[in-house]
């Protein structure tokens, strides 16, 4: 059994005293910062991913998807305290999770989101070690016309299924890919879009971007906007287990919505947003209570709750076998990677066992954490979370200049933040999302590079891309689903049931 | 500043694209092209530009003809100028001096800087702030994760 053995390196790989730490490190931390005001889960990991950089490979690999965790858990505990989603996929969470909370049920609502999610992280993290050995295979049957067909998918998948107008996000992809070029072209060695500038040479900094675009801009943003008020239920967390009937109306819901997010996640584009409103609204068909639905039902935090982390987590599954990011916040773990010198792919497994199996096991080892570790710690994610905005955003800033600039020592990746925390104010002015911007940013410079080597093998026909079947068939749904959703009568629904 | 425009905020994102992408075939029209069999350094980020500009030209034209409702204006408040003044300054305070005057007091100005992005922040307020991130972030920045930075630079050692 090559499943077991493969587990068992990770599992030894990732129980040694301090990868431990670093997995218990990492989720308290991804909580911390998480269920902090006007901080989402992108803002979180690239305010954190500095912090790791000291780290050896693993080590940081480990701490890493235990921020992430934590910072998704962080999402959702602020979703049903204060009924303000960390992060769009918790919006669905808010929905019945705040109801709960009303009615003094916070306390049942947190821990059958955490149960949830650990059952779910369960299963996930099954789904891929199971599933990475095949589709690594399977990825080296992919040449550079499927690979740039699967980029292409991908980036429209993240443009389909997000809110807001389409040609907005499709010019925020375009604009990324170009923003991707920018540095010393790799096959002539000529300089393209530098201005001059020698910091620029070896390209945008994703980390220095991400900083501005979602650490700086976001508190621009959440300062401009004036500040909400959060009100928490903080007197009535009181009884947190789940009575014996509330157990037996999650379990279905749990198990549906490990399934759903476990088979959404792992296409490019949909993971954790995607699972949790699909399983909202399978869950609200199914109820034999209907009517409780947005009024409180259990059901509607344990469903997409359970989507939500399964999806999550099996939305590594592209980045592993492939090396291609699924969302901004893949995108930012491929940029830790890179930083450690990891190139992702189907090549990682054979060359890094032991770190890819250990990142695996950790995945498991962060969700058993965020469950003993959070239940307790729930009076203080309560008293944090309420904290005012005015003690935190110079905080903010602190922490954005100082990682910022210690990726490097060096003060031009700080001027790159300033100009993208700019940037990030007008996009968002605008209402342009700046998330597809960096998942593109991530993408562009390989996009370029199988774009290149398809049309040299095909001698610069064009046609390559129709005639290889997988990546026709690729390509076609991309063009299908953008079709679909440009139909005003699909949009209508898309977004109905976006807000639903 | 409405000028009969039925969706500012479209017709403004639309111009800001169109703008971005004109500029790029601009630049990338002096790069060598290449075949499209022997790509050149030109050949991805002029054809995005195009792309850029077609995408653009479509939204100026339906920022035209199409109505939103829940359009505000697109034109920044004296207000929310201050906000990115403050916030962006304050950052690019932190890129002169981290090096001449170290992390104490770059911290402490950017902090200072920063500030002024809330109303009614109060200048005791603000110098409790500074003081307690400066020395903050050189406990935790320093001594505990051991970054390469100087606690005092330079400029005030005499």
């Amino acid at each position: 059994m090559d499943l077991i053995s493969n587990l068992a390196l990770g599992f030894s790989e990732a129980f040694s005293s301090t990868n431990l730490l670093y997995a218990f490190l990492g989720c308290l931390l991804g909580t911390l910062i998480g269920v902090l005001p006007g901080l989402g889960p992108a803002a979180t990991i690239a305010m954190l991913l500095p912090i790791t950089f000291t780290l050896d490979p693993s080590a940081a690999l480990i701490m890493l998807a235990g921020i992430y965790y934590g910072a998704q858990y962080g999402g959702s505990t602020t979703a049903i305290l204060v009924n303000i989603p960390g992060e769009a996929s918790s919006v669905v969470t808010a929905l019945d999770g705040y109801q709960m909370a009303r009615q003094g049920r916070a306390g049942v609502a947190l821990s059958t989101a955490a149960i949830g999610s650990f059952v779910a992280g369960s299963v996930a993290t099954l789904a891929i070690a199971a599933l990475a050995v095949p589709l690594a295979g399977l990825a080296l049957k992919f040449h550079a016309a499927e690979y740039f067909a699967l980029m292409v998918l991908g980036l429209i998948a993240s443009v389909v299924l997000a809110q807001g107008s389409l040609l907005k996000a499709l010019a925020m992809i375009v604009l990324g890919l170009i923003a991707g070029t920018v540095g010393i072209d790799v096959t002539s060695g000529s300089y393209r879009l530098t201005f001059g500038f020698v910091d620029l040479l070896d390209g945008l900094d994703i980390v220095a971007v991400a900083m501005g675009l979602f650490g700086l801009g976001e508190v621009i943003h959440n300062l401009t906007r004036g500040e909400e008020r959060r009100t928490a239920y903080t007197s009535q967390i009181r009884g947190l287990l789940p009575a014996r009937s509330d157990i037996r109306r999650m379990s279905g819901p749990v198990a549906r919505g490990t399934l759903l997010g476990t088979v959404l996640g792992i296409l490019p584009g949909g993971g954790a947003l995607l699972s949790s409103f699909a399983s909202y609204a399978v869950e609200k068909r199914l109820s034999p209570f209907p009517q409780e639905f947005g009024k409180g039902a259990i059901e509607g935090v344990a469903g997409p709750e359970s989507a939500n982390n399964a999806g999550a987590q099996t939305s590594f599954i592209p980045m592993l076998t492939l090396g291609i990011p699924s969302n901004v916040i893949m995108a930012l773990m491929i940029g830790a990677m890179m930083v450690h010198g990891i190139q992702p792919g189907p090549s990682m497994m054979t060359d890094q066992p032991a770190l890819f199996w250990g990142l695996i096991a950790s995945m498991w080892i962060g969700n058993l954490m965020l469950l003993v570790l959070n239940l307790p710690l729930i009076g203080i994610w309560v008293r944090l979370l309420t904290l005012p905005y005015k003690y935190l955003f110079l905080g903010i800033m602190t922490f954005c200049a100082i990682g910022v600039y210690t990726l490097a020592s060096n003060s031009a990746d700080i001027y790159i933040m300033v100009f993208f925390g700019f940037l990030g104010f007008v996009f968002r002015r605008l209402d342009c999302e700046p998330a597809p911007f960096l998942l593109a940013l991530v993408l562009g410079p390989m996009m370029e590079e199988y774009l290149r080597r398809a049309m040299l093998l095909s001698r610069g026909d064009p046609m390559i891309f129709i005639e290889r079947p997988i990546s026709a068939t690729l390509l076609s749904i991309a063009l299908i689903s953008l079709l679909a959703v440009s139909l005003p009568a699909i949009r209508r629904k898309r977004d109905e049931a976006l807000q639903e | 500043m409405d000028l009969g425009v039925k969706n500012s905020k479209e017709l403004a994102a639309g111009l800001m694209f169109l703008a971005i992408g004109a500029f790029i075939v601009y630049v990338t029209s002096g790069y060598d092209m290449g075949t499209a069999r022997r790509m050149g350094p030109g050949y991805f980020p002029m054809g995005l530009g195009l792309i850029l500009c077609v995408i653009a030209l479509i939204m100026v034209g339906r920022s035209l003809v199409r109505v939103d409702e829940n359009s505000e204006p697109s034109c920044p408040t004296l207000f929310e100028l201050r906000v990115v003044g403050a916030v962006l300054f304050g950052s690019l305070l932190f890129a002169f001096l981290i090096k001449p005057a170290g992390l104490l007091t770059t911290v402490a100005a950017m902090v200072l800087v920063g500030s002024f992005a809330m109303r009614g922040y109060g200048w005791l307020a603000a110098l409790l702030s500074a003081a307690a991130l400066s020395i903050g972030s050189v406990i935790v920045f320093i001594w505990l994760l051991g970054q390469p930075m100087q606690v005092i630079g330079p400029l005030f050692r005499f």
